[in-house]
């Protein structure tokens, strides 16, 4: 079975280049969701864990309208949704205090717009792990 | 950042490789600094502003049919994009290209915030405009044989930098 991606970014244009990317990688990628806001990726998880079909990554943009990353993955974390999905960060700047604030509070790293496809895909293969494997650290491995 | 250090004074506004790294990473294109005057032809803008302890504010302009090309390279493929699709691309390359000066600026806005990008399409009242600048610097770029304009600015603080264009 393979690989579901959840992408979260108010740009659509960013979207479809991070599933450009996904799709142009080695992951055997079976689907890849996407939400325009926090509030949608929210819903994405919760439909994913009532039909069962697991979200493996979330691709996670910084600043959107009605919920933004950092409050995505608070709210993520209350609610325990998907607690083992990795989630990184995509960013245009890496010093935002909202990504140092989202990477102490769990998520797995974060990216600097502009990146290259293999970045991503090299940053998106280092975090999927096999399901039995610990919980990928929060350490900022991903940090571009 | 001390009075009358030029080579870092002048770093601060040194876009081109910002602009030329968004181009070779993301769409693995050149991008090339073409002048200084402004694009002919201006039909849509984007604007990010950066406040805190750095005011200042970043640009950019493109004609329709450059942007529905940047539109084309983001996204892999020649189409008839609606437009509210290719004012995303102008807002995100805007917001990339913010992005990176506020990291050439360093300290200097380590304690600023970047908005969302701002996109119009008036050249009317409407459109964006640098309000209150004090230090400027354009650049007019083109990749693929077509030309899209960048300007900075900067609105505050200015006691130790000066204007490079």
């Amino acid at each position: 079975m393979g690989v579901r991606v959840l992408i979260i970014d108010d740009s659509p244009v960013m979207r479809r280049i991070l599933e450009g990317a996904l799709r142009h990688s080695d992951l055997d990628l079976s689907e890849v969701l996407h939400a325009a806001n926090g509030m949608e990726g929210l819903a994405a998880l919760e439909n994913s864990a009532t039909e069962d079909r697991p979200i493996d990554l979330v691709l996670c943009d910084v600043h959107m309208p009605r919920m933004n990353g950092l409050d995505f993955l608070l709210e993520k974390q209350r609610r325990n949704l998907a607690p083992r999905v990795p989630l990184v960060l995509i960013t245009a700047d890496a010093s935002d205090p909202q990504v140092l604030k989202a990477v102490a509070a769990g998520a797995q790293g974060a990216i600097t717009k502009p990146f290259t496809l293999k970045q991503i895909q090299k940053c998106v293969a280092s975090l999927l792990l096999p399901p039995n494997a610990p919980a990928p650290s929060a350490t900022g491995d991903a940090h571009e | 950042m001390k009075a009358g250090d030029c080579a870092q004074d002048q770093r601060i506004w040194q876009i081109d490789d910002i602009v030329a790294d968004v181009f070779h990473m993301l769409l693995q294109q050149s991008c090339v600094v073409v002048g200084d005057d402004a694009a002919a032809g201006i039909d849509i803008s984007a604007m990010v502003l950066l406040s805190g302890s750095i005011k200042a504010q970043c640009l950019v302009e493109f004609p329709q049919a450059t942007a529905k090309k940047l539109t084309d390279a983001f996204l892999g493929c020649e189409n008839n994009w609606e437009n509210a699709l290719i004012e995303d691309a102008v807002g995100e390359l805007c917001n990339m290209i913010a992005g990176g000066w506020k990291s050439k600026l360093g300290a200097l806005a380590s304690a600023s915030d970047l908005s969302v990008p701002a996109i119009s399409r008036s050249r009317g009242p409407g459109r964006n405009t640098l309000n209150g600048c004090h230090l400027k610097m354009r650049r007019t770029y083109a990749f693929d044989n077509s030309p899209f304009t960048v300007t900075l600015a900067i609105r505050h603080p200015i006691d130790n930098l000066s204007s490079c264009r």
